[in-house]
């Protein structure tokens, strides 16, 4: 049972829920950015949310089904067509051989994730399918997929259609139309070498995309004014992780995502949360986000409030 | 014993920063926080990950409770003592040092007003402990580089220096684990293999192991068997 890549698209990885334990080798935890669209998609066809997905970047791929598959495509969204007819996103496909469903315009968002009933049939490198792109291992031989691969699969019947329920979508992808989230944050522990004007402006700029952004990290700038410290400090290297909003010299912030590096020299201004850390990769460049200061309880009780959210919605 | 704080770092994990410069003895008090704390199986944990002068915990968000487990782990390094080195390895890393291999040896040679032939000799001399892994998988940010040959990173970073590159950047050396782009001054390469995805350690040496370099010929590179 294989799926054959017909269009790899501009990025599509094979991803998981990630590589935890290994941080200690330098190795980034890697796995879905967006985790709760990977989760949806899985659902969509009846997998645990820890099988692996297809994470597809802004520009999508097109594959053909070689057998006949159970498929959801959720997150980002995208014009569908199956066999050239448009097909929606968000609910069960159940394909025949032969089929192929492709990517076409990006509507709105950056990421969507391919969900197959079940398994990708790939080995585990160190208790992962993620693909790293950074020293090339795992996923589909350590690398995006081009076109002409073909991804063996372990099928899994599943005779269901299930819809996502719209609330949810609401809920998680609120503001994905308007080209701009806002996202939560904690102090990061070089937050106070921050000169008040500059704490000012963190919270209250909008901050676009730049097209450098990648898997490893969102780098953001503002027309407005460059962030400042009241010192400059000489910080060691230290550990960081997804989510840690960095402030180089140039005064311009970054955000560390999943495929980040594990340590940084750079003062750690801020954490976004969590629950906010998959709306992150729904950004492209010249979409915009802004940053709301929360506590760590806030922050816990909006994962909280929001994995509930998501597994009540997703529960049958 | 070294002074710390156990500081909150975001909503699923808290940092311990110790106080003090950056020495062995200081890794090996670090190791020590890292061995309670791992040992102590709180609840939640996922990982450590030990640098220079701090330890990081990391947590599942919905399974920990922040200002407790600081305090917990407050407790757990109360007791916490420097880790014993008889478990560290010296590992000794072939390096062919042939111009063809090299392309920065020279320059290094001539900012630090040295020839080739010293430059290889110093850098074989020392035995360089290793401090943390961090920033590439498999980098092992190592100490013990002679200050004669301290030399800035270069001004135009390489797009791809390749894997198993031996180099110098400002006061450091190291080698490249994998490809990737950087800024440090290649003076050698290794032929064996730095970073392996097979290994259930996939890095070659672990903090406070030692690194000590071997020239080795250009025929012995190319012969080298893995």
């Amino acid at each position: 049972m294989s799926i054959r890549v017909l269009k790899a698209g501009v990025l599509s990885t094979i991803q998981d829920l990630g590589r935890p334990n290994y941080l200690e080798y330098g190795v980034s935890r890697n796995g879905a950015l967006d985790e709760y669209s990977h989760q949806i998609a899985n659902w969509l066809v009846g997998n645990p949310k820890s099988n692996a997905t297809i994470e597809v970047t802004q520009v999508g791929p097109s594959l053909e089904f070689m057998e006949n598959h159970t498929v959801a495509v959720a997150g980002a969204s995208f014009e569908l067509t199956l066999n050239d007819s448009p097909c929606p996103m968000n609910t069960t496909l159940h394909l025949k051989a032969g089929d192929v469903l492709t990517f076409e315009k990006l509507l709105s968002g950056a990421r969507a994730y391919i969900a197959i009933a079940g398994e990708i049939n790939l080995e585990a490198v160190m208790g992962s399918l993620s693909t790293n792109l950074l020293a090339g291992f795992g996923g589909y031989q350590g690398r995006a997929l081009e076109d002409g691969d073909e991804i063996a699969i372990n099928s899994e019947h599943f005779t269901e259609t299930r819809v996502t329920p719209k609330e949810l979508s609401v809920e998680h992808h609120h503001s994905l139309e308007q080209h701009h989230f806002v996202v939560r944050f904690t102090q990061g522990r070089e937050y106070e070498l921050l000169t008040e004007p500059s704490k000012q402006s963190l919270v209250e700029n909008d901050y676009s995309v730049s097209s450098y952004s990648n898997r490893m990290a969102l780098k953001l700038e503002s027309d407005k004014d460059t962030l400042n410290q009241t010192q400059e400090l000489s910080m060691t290297t230290a550990p960081i992780v997804s989510g840690t909003v960095q402030l180089p010299p140039s005064g311009h912030p970054i955000v560390i995502l999943a495929d980040g590096q594990t340590t940084g020299g750079y003062p750690r201004v801020g954490q976004v949360i969590s629950a906010d850390l998959s709306l992150l990769a729904q950004l492209k460049a010249n979409d915009t986000v802004s940053f709301y200061p929360v506590t760590v309880d806030e922050a816990l009780s909006a994962l909280f409030k929001k994995n509930n959210y998501f597994d009540s919605a997703l529960s049958h | 014993m070294f002074n710390y704080s156990v500081n909150i770092n975001s909503d699923n994990s808290l940092i311990i920063e110790f106080k003090g410069e950056i020495s062995l003895e200081l890794t090996r008090f670090i190791l020590g926080c890292k061995q309670n704390i791992e040992q102590a199986q709180l609840t939640g944990i996922i990982e450590t990950v030990p640098a220079y002068n701090s330890l990081l915990a990391i947590f599942k968000p919905l399974e920990w409770e922040p200002v407790q487990t600081s305090s917990t782990i407050e407790k757990l390094l109360s007791s916490a003592k420097a880790v014993e080195t008889s478990d560290s390895e010296k590992h000794i890393i072939p390096v062919c040092y042939d111009a063809s291999l090299a392309p920065d040896l020279e320059y290094v040679a001539q900012r630090t007003n040295l020839s080739v032939k010293e430059v290889v000799n110093l850098h074989t001399a020392n035995q360089y402990p290793v401090y943390m892994l961090g920033f590439l998988p498999g980098f092992l940010y190592l100490g013990g580089l002679n200050p004669k040959l301290h030399c800035t990173r270069r001004d135009d970073p390489r797009a791809k220096v390749e894997a198993g590159s031996v180099a110098i950047g400002g006061e450091q050396t190291g080698i490249y684990p994998i490809d990737s782009p950087g800024g440090w001054n290649i003076i050698g390469k290794t032929p064996k293999r730095i970073f392996d995805i097979t290994k259930n350690k996939p890095a070659i040496a672990k903090p406070l192991d030692t690194i000590q370099f071997t020239s080795i010929s250009l025929d012995e590179f190319n012969s080298y068997e893995h």
